[in-house]
């Protein structure tokens, strides 16, 4: 199989939210684009022709692992989620990283 | 360049990414999310090395990837459990800090 | 996905942390960040070289997945490999996700959250479509995966997807249940797929050896008893993070089914 237009897209949409998933600040931002990223690696499963194992990754990968991060975060928060848009607590948010 | 060179060279800079998050980032929630992403490099480099000939890529190689990513789901659940389980104790000042300070 | 008005997680008292002391603890160095940028770099340049100098030659063992697919039963070839040829692994696999349900059932015990969506219209009709779509699409996915891409796993964790989905919402389906009952139900996949490798070693096969006339049943009905146990351990494994999606008898006075309020 050869590449085609779409494999460069997916590959550079893919390093980017993994880059961003890893090295932008903010921990709700952190596992948004870790859910993102999970879904464009399903595209990519289905590029590869392994559709068995994209829909175990949509599933488990992306669904399941997104909501345990995001239970997570909000217990561990003791609030509500903190939107990046609410900048005041997202700013002591960056600090700790 | 082929499908299997592209994504499996993809695969090893996620890995290194992954790692490199791992071992820089102070959250544990974060540390997670990058070892995830790590061992999504994996996958897809091991997923690409077995479709390097024609036809469909290698059975073996797809089980044991299935396999893996549910192993890796029941690791992150019981690293998350025991994030908030610190945290229900109040061991740490802040449950997303690592247990060093 | 927000909680309007006041925090109610109200097992856990308010965390005594203030943004300054959240914030006081420095970040990774510029040193380490750099060496460890390195040796990541140089490592992913190491790897990277030995993929791309690895021989080109076709996989040995997809040619004999093929060859022997007629025996085991089952036409998908990953459904084969995952059940017939190589069944240790998905039975140690399944353990895994056993054990790992376990640990965090008892790690997160006591754990009190709040419904994590505020039950709304929206939010209602959402979660009556994707319930019974969940249901419908798991029986699908596992009764298809003998035949093409789908099977246990991705069936479980649509059927547990399913069930996390109402329980985020505030439904408590499972608290229905009784936990001995949910208990048992966690261990039937695995132990109906071990029943099938101890009925072959006893009947003169290897371990785990599934006899190829009725192959295609006997692996069917471990996939659906797999199923089962899979969704349900996922649901496990998000713990007591979960409002009421665990079994607990629902107390007396506490309306699990209704919005918002889980009483624990």
């Amino acid at each position: 199989m050869t590449v085609t237009g779409v494999d460069p897209i997916l590959a550079v949409a893919l390093l980017l939210l993994a880059g961003g998933a890893v090295g932008l600040p903010g921990l709700f931002r952190s596992i948004v684009l870790y859910v993102a990223f999970g879904l464009v690696l399903v595209l990519v499963w289905v590029r590869l022709g392994v559709p068995d194992i994209g829909l175990a990754e949509v599933a488990l990968a992306a669904g399941v692992t997104g909501v345990l991060l995001m239970v997570s975060l909000r217990e561990a928060e003791d609030v509500d989620i903190d939107l990046p848009w609410e900048d005041d607590r997202s700013a002591h948010e960056d600090l700790g990283d | 360049m082929t499908l299997a060179t592209l994504y499996g060279t993809l695969g090893i800079v996620l890995f290194a990414l992954g790692l490199y998050g791992a071992i820089v980032r102070r959250r544990v929630l974060r540390k997670l999310v990058a070892v995830n992403v790590m061992i999504s490099g994996v996958f897809l480099t091991f997923i690409a090395a077995g479709s390097r000939s024609p036809g469909e890529p290698d059975p073996v190689a797809q089980a044991i990837v299935l396999t893996g990513i549910v192993v890796t789901l029941g690791g992150t659940a019981l690293g998350l459990a025991l994030v908030r389980r610190i945290h229900a104790l109040d061991l740490t000042s802040d449950p997303l800090e690592p247990l060093d300070g | 996905m927000t909680e309007p008005g006041p925090p109610t997680g109200a097992g856990s008292p308010p965390s005594p942390r203030s943004p300054t002391e959240s914030g006081g603890r420095p970040g990774a160095g510029p040193l380490l960040r750099i060496v460890a940028g390195a040796v990541c770099a140089g490592l992913a340049g190491l790897i990277a070289s030995a993929y791309w100098s690895l021989p080109d030659v076709a996989s040995r063992v997809a040619p004999l997945v093929e060859e022997s697919l007629a025996a085991t039963g089952v036409a998908s070839r990953v459904t084969a490999v995952l059940l017939a040829f190589r069944g240790y692994d998905t039975l140690l696999e399944v353990t895994v996700l056993l054990v790992a349900a376990s640990a965090v059932h008892a790690v997160s015990a006591g754990e009190n959250p709040g419904p994590v969506f505020t039950r709304g219209p929206a939010v209602d009709a959402l979660l009556r479509l994707i319930a019974p779509l969940g249901v419908l699409l798991a029986t699908y996915i596992v009764w298809r995966g003998s035949r093409a891409a789908g099977g246990a796993f991705q069936a479980g964790a649509t059927l547990g997807g399913a069930v996390i989905a109402l329980a985020l919402g505030g439904v408590a389906v499972l608290s229905h249940v009784r936990p001995a009952v949910l208990r048992r139900l966690l261990v039937f996949g695995p132990a109906v797929f071990l029943g099938v490798g101890v009925v072959g070693l006893v009947t003169g096969a290897p371990f785990l050896e599934v006899p190829s006339d009725i192959g295609g049943i006997v692996i069917a009905a471990i996939e659906v008893a797999l199923t089962l146990s899979i969704g349900l351990a996922l649901v496990y494994l998000l713990g007591e993070t979960l409002p009421g999606g665990l079994a607990r008898p629902p107390r007396p006075g506490a309306s699990s089914d209704d919005s918002g309020e889980v009483v624990r």
